[in-house]
């Protein structure tokens, strides 16, 4: 709290750290952090193992970004609980199948 | 010799081959109802020295209980007799009746992948099996694998008691230059060029026929690393890098990065084709050489591999249904309608049910917890129907619901996948 005093009363530099921060009180935000995570280490790949890199990735990588980017500023959808279950149920099969297909390559290259 | 009868019993019928050292003829049986042909082998000692002849007997005779092991699998030829005649010493053997390997690898005509794994399933089996009684083959080669008529099964014919004897009498300094060349040049591994062959020398020898089948090229052709001795071959190979490794293992300079054993490939092998079994029945053989006249090597079976495997119309549908989510939110994007909600709901609901079934139909392709996964999907598919769409307001909720969707079902196909290569 007194760290966000310390930012209210001050000028616009700090305006913009308080939007920050208000994009955590919805869940949706943490989803699309978490999403975007996954899309920054799946472009990653290429360059830190070009081994477990496929070309289709491409369209993990878009997925994840887009809807990265969307939940990352959703505002107006967060008070529709049932959504914001399907989004994120979405969102964790996702990546745990993501994880699991790169295991795989990677155990196939060993 | 033609029409000779040894024995009182083998009647000589026909020359299959004739050397200096060791004579092969088909005989036909005269003491048994119909006269079965079978193979008769006969060694002619080259000296006449009682010690050299003492030996040789001995080894025969060690060789013939060998033999006599070994005939009691399904892919190596029964020894029905043997016995000395004349300072002779003769095998009778099953005859199979078939054509050799080589006769179906031609130069410049590389087999389909599929078609080389299942050979080298059949002749690891054989390999395993013999090794398990110490004993080495030596001279692995096209010609010496006989695609059986009656079944299509390869068998693995002479068990060269002439090699065995040849090499081993070299004990003697005398016959010392002899010994150095056992086996076939190309197939051969340097150990074995040395006179030392080990269990692994085989699994060389069958390595190279691999590369034989898959580059098209004689192994002679091919051309070696100068600085390690290993046989370059990949580039000249249209194979997935999975199978690659695995024959590159099986033919390395050293027979001490080889692969040790025959079932370790074997295992391997399992473990890329699974679950495809290392005998298949004869059924599907019978079926592999209709495909196959005589030598035509064009295509086997790629369904005896993906029905075993990942099932065709399972990867098909794969390759289509992971893209859909994705046109899906295209679709949303350029016409707004809660109709696209119903469908990405109706699909995500039937990819559950359709999980659920994966699960009990190929419980190999799947794991416990993507049972866990397809409810999820049920649930977010009938959460799906009762989501109000608000087409004039926004679609970015929807649009990213279908981005997310596509990529978890774009995961699980690639998973599913991974599951049918490897386990």
């Amino acid at each position: 709290m007194q760290l966000l005093n310390a930012f209210a009363g001050v000028d616009s530099i700090n305006k913009k750290l308080t939007i920050n921060i208000t994009m955590f009180n919805n869940p949706l935000n943490l989803v699309g952090i978490i999403l975007m995570l996954a899309a920054i280490y799946l472009c990653a790949l290429p360059v830190v193992r070009p081994q477990l890199f496929r070309r289709e990735d491409i369209a993990l990588i878009s997925g994840f970004l887009i809807s990265g980017l969307i939940l990352l500023f959703q505002e107006r959808w967060y008070n529709k609980e049932l959504v914001q279950f399907n989004l994120i149920l979405l969102a964790i099969t996702a990546i745990f199948y993501t994880i699991e297909s790169i295991r795989w390559r990677s155990k196939n290259i060993q | 010799m033609l029409g000779k009868l040894l024995d009182g019993r083998y009647r000589v019928i026909q020359v299959l081959s004739a050397g200096g050292f060791g004579e092969t003829y088909i005989a036909e049986d005269i003491r048994r109802p119909g006269n079965p042909r079978c193979v008769l082998k006969l060694l002619k000692p080259g000296s006449s020295d009682p010690y050299y002849l003492q030996t040789a007997r001995r080894l025969f005779n060690s060789e013939a209980e060998i033999l006599e092991k070994l005939g009691n699998h399904d892919q190596i030829p029964r020894l029905l007799a043997y016995f000395e005649e004349n300072e002779e010493f003769c095998l009778v053997q099953e005859l199979i009746v078939g054509h050799p390997l080589s006769a179906e690898m031609r130069i410049g005509q590389p087999w389909p992948e599929s078609q080389v794994a299942q050979m080298l399933y059949d002749v690891l089996g054989i390999l395993e099996f013999i090794h398990s009684y110490g004993v080495i083959h030596r001279d692995i080669k096209p010609d010496n694998l006989i695609r059986r008529d009656a079944d299509g099964k390869l068998v693995l014919i002479d068990f060269g008691a002439v090699k065995q004897i040849r090499s081993q009498l070299a004990a003697s300094p005398s016959q010392m230059a002899a010994t150095v060349a056992i086996g076939t040049p190309g197939y051969m591994s340097a150990e074995q060029a040395q006179g030392k062959p080990r269990p692994n020398s085989d699994i060389y020898a069958l390595g190279m026929i691999a590369i034989q089948a898959l580059t098209g090229m004689l192994p002679t052709q091919l051309q070696e690393n100068p600085l390690t001795g290993e046989v370059i071959w990949q580039q000249q190979a249209r194979v997935s890098p999975e199978l690659a490794a695995i024959v590159q293992k099986m033919v390395r300079y050293h027979y001490r990065d080889r692969y040790q054993e025959a079932a370790e490939v074997l295992q391997k092998l399992q473990q890329l084709y699974y679950p495809l079994p290392p005998t298949l029945p004869s059924a599907s053989f019978r079926s592999f050489q209709s495909t196959t006249p005589q030598a035509g090597n064009t295509h086997l079976p790629v369904s005896q591999v993906s029905e075993t495997t990942l099932p065709a119309w399972l990867d098909k549908t794969f390759s289509v249904a992971k893209y859909l989510p994705f046109v899906g939110a295209v679709g949303i994007l350029l016409f707004k309608a809660a109709t696209w909600i119903i469908l990405l709901g109706t699909g995500l609901a039937s990819l559950g049910a359709g999980l659920f079934f994966l699960r009990s139909s190929y419980p190999r392709l799947t794991k416990d917890y993507d049972t866990v996964f397809a409810v999820v999907f049920c649930l977010c598919g009938i959460l799906l129907f009762f989501q109000e769409y608000e087409p004039y307001r926004t679609q970015e909720i929807p649009v990213s619901q279908f981005l997310l969707a596509g990529t978890a079902i774009f995961a699980i196909a690639e998973c599913i996948r991974w599951r049918g290569f490897h386990k």
